[in-house]
């Protein structure tokens, strides 16, 4: 069977498509999709391959923000406050970093607001599996290193905010 | 009834959830077994609480001393709001060290008045950043141009004390660092005949006069002296007060010496010029003016009488038997005939008059608005005068000399030209010449 490489171009031109309606929907549009899909992906594939097929499609769209909305030219520090910039500007999450080792380059970041689970009952289990895919295509495009991305805290298991760790690979 | 365990337990768990109530940190050793399997899973689930409170409790400790590191509880709902707390400052304590770094780009949001209060704070830094690189880029150009500029630059005290001098500045006055040790004062540097000049053009720039460029004799370090052209302009303080001066100078002296010898050239090209001129329009032997000055001014006389209705006599004259005199005295003689003859004609003549050597021993006189009355009158007096000249060679008196004179009004002939006048007064004084010599005759008038 023949695979379809994602390319950005697929997002279509959303201005000529949606002249009234506009680029913006609503965060419940967005859930029932990632949760409906998960369920999906859970009962046809086990819990185990869920997450990972959720944490692969996070990381190809994390690459993609990354190549095509930000500027992997600017030094650590300047990227970091513009992926804050860009998260915010798309209502995805408010990012706040918390922790840089520049040495190791490893760092722990919050995201409050998070458009995958800030709200959801607390279920016992961290769900942000797009959002450690997402920021690990973030962090491996800006570096050029593979990186391992760990949510830590979760909306679900009871907090507030949701920290990942962010670990660069040997 | 309630067995003494169970009534202890009771008792233990209203200590703990009194305690709760008063910030108590309660004492969890050890859950009692009892019977009642109710009580058991409500006292499971207050022990919970207190833990959980506990962990929050301690965790906030941590945070109040400052300790943002610590490890927040997991799975806890009371910690929850100050785990958020702690990344919100973890975060802050990130910015704040990038903003350390120069990072301007920085933002804090959803903070309220403390993210309006910090940003407002990073854009003054980002203000000031942005001040001090133009700073420095004008701290850099400034030094550029105080290291390569050809001309001499200094910033001094308002009392002359130089504080910053340029590099060709130094070299002009032969100074090095060491002579800053005890302070330069740039007027110890000006000539003592220009001191006086160079405090007043410095009084004039503190009333906030215009001084230009000035000229100064300077002296060097080892007392040579060089022509120095300056110019200063006061600098002020924050408060716009006085405080410096900036003063930029060239030595000029190869100029003032170029500008001398130009002069020198310009006097002599001038007096080589006007001896050109004279030569173009004076005799040389009689110091009269020539037969092309004669011409010249004919032409000029003939146009104003035309353009104004006046009149003028041409006077023409020839020293009587002349080539005689130089036969047998010589030309040494002859020449110091022509020149008393002029001498003397030339003294009794109006400013406004002219005489011209005409050609050898003829001469022609211009009288200007005159008539053939008057004319006849001038001619008469000249060549008495000439009659009555005494000349001497060597001691010894020479014979009288005498001239025959023709005179001619341009009134008189008026459908005449210029070479016609000429011919006419020609012909006046050859019938003087006929008539016996010594003696005037006019050109007959063209009205008879």
């Amino acid at each position: 069977m023949a695979t379809t490489e994602f390319d950005w171009s697929q997002l279509g031109d959303i201005q000529a498509g949606r002249p009234n309606l506009g680029g913006d929907t609503k965060v419940a549009v967005y859930r029932l999709m990632q949760y409906t899909l998960r369920s999906v992906l859970e009962k046809e594939f086990g819990e185990e391959r869920m997450r990972l097929l959720l944490i692969q499609a996070g990381l190809k769209a994390g690459s993609e923000f990354c190549r095509n909305l930000l500027d992997t030219s600017l030094p650590l520090g300047a990227f970091m406050a513009q992926v804050q910039a860009r998260l915010l500007e798309l209502s995805i999450g408010v990012l706040k970093v918390e922790k840089v080792d520049t040495e190791c380059m490893n760092f722990v970041v919050t995201v409050s607001e998070d458009l995958d689970c800030s709200g959801l009952p607390v279920g016992g289990n961290t769900v942000c599996d797009y959002d450690e895919g997402f920021i690990q295509g973030i962090f491996e495009t800006y570096t050029g290193q593979a990186y391992e991305v760990k949510e830590v805290d979760c909306w679900s298991t009871g907090e507030r905010t949701c920290r990942f760790n962010i670990h660069q690979l040997p | 009834m309630s067995s003494p365990e169970e009534t202890a337990l009771l008792n233990s768990l209203r200590e703990i959830l009194r305690g709760l109530c008063q910030g108590v940190i309660p004492n969890l050793e050890g859950l009692p077994q009892v019977q009642d399997p109710a009580l058991g899973d409500l006292a499971a689930e207050v022990f919970r609480l207190g833990r959980l409170y506990a962990e929050s409790h301690a965790f906030v400790l941590q945070l109040a001393k400052g300790n943002l590191e610590v490890e927040g509880p997991v799975r806890n709902h009371f910690a929850a709001p100050f785990k958020q707390l702690q990344a919100e400052l973890r975060h802050l304590t990130w910015q704040i060290q990038e903003i350390a770094k120069g990072d301007v780009g920085q933002r804090v949001a959803f903070s309220g008045d403390f993210s309006r209060a910090i940003n407002a704070m990073i854009e003054a830094l980002g203000e000031k950043k942005q001040i001090d690189e133009q700073n420095q880029a004008n701290a850099q150009l400034f030094r550029t141009i105080f290291e390569t500029s050809a001309d001499g630059l200094m910033i001094t005290n308002l009392q002359g004390w130089v504080l910053y001098p340029s590099r060709s500045g130094m070299e002009m006055f032969l100074l090095d660092e060491s002579d800053f040790l005890d302070g330069i004062n740039l007027f110890d540097h000006i000539h003592p005949g220009d001191q006086e000049r160079a405090r007043q053009s410095l009084a004039k720039l503190m009333e906030g006069g215009e001084t230009g460029f000035s000229e100064y004799r300077v002296l060097r370090k080892d007392g040579s002296q060089f022509w120095n052209e300056s110019h200063a302009a006061v600098l002020t303080d924050v408060h716009g007060e006085p405080d410096r001066l900036f003063i930029v100078f060239r030595d000029i002296t190869q100029r003032k010496a170029d500008e001398e010898r130009l002069k020198t050239y310009s006097e002599e090209l001038e007096r080589l010029n006007a001896k050109l001129s004279e030569m173009a329009t004076m005799d040389a032997l009689t110091g009269v003016f020539n037969r092309r000055s004669f011409d010249v001014r004919l032409q000029q006389e003939m146009q104003r009488a035309i353009r104004f209705g006046g009149r003028f006599c041409l006077v023409m004259f020839d020293i009587d038997h002349f080539k005689n005199f130089n036969d047998q005295y010589g030309h040494a003689v002859g020449d110091l005939v022509l020149v008393s003859v002029c001498g003397a004609v030339g003294l009794h003549i109006r400013q406004v008059d002219g005489l011209y050597r005409y050609g050898g021993e003829e001469f022609m006189v211009i009288l200007t608005e005159t008539s053939l009355d008057q004319g006849l009158q001038v001619a008469e007096n000249l060549r008495r005068l000439v009659e009555e000249l005494r000349l001497m060679h060597h001691e010894d008196a020479l014979p009288p000399i005498t001239a025959s004179f023709g005179v001619c009004c341009s009134s008189d002939l008026e459908h005449l030209g210029a070479d016609g006048l000429v011919n006419a007064v020609d012909s006046a004084m050859y019938e003087a010449k006929a008539a016996g010599r010594n003696c005037v005759r006019m050109a007959p008038s063209s009205h008879t």
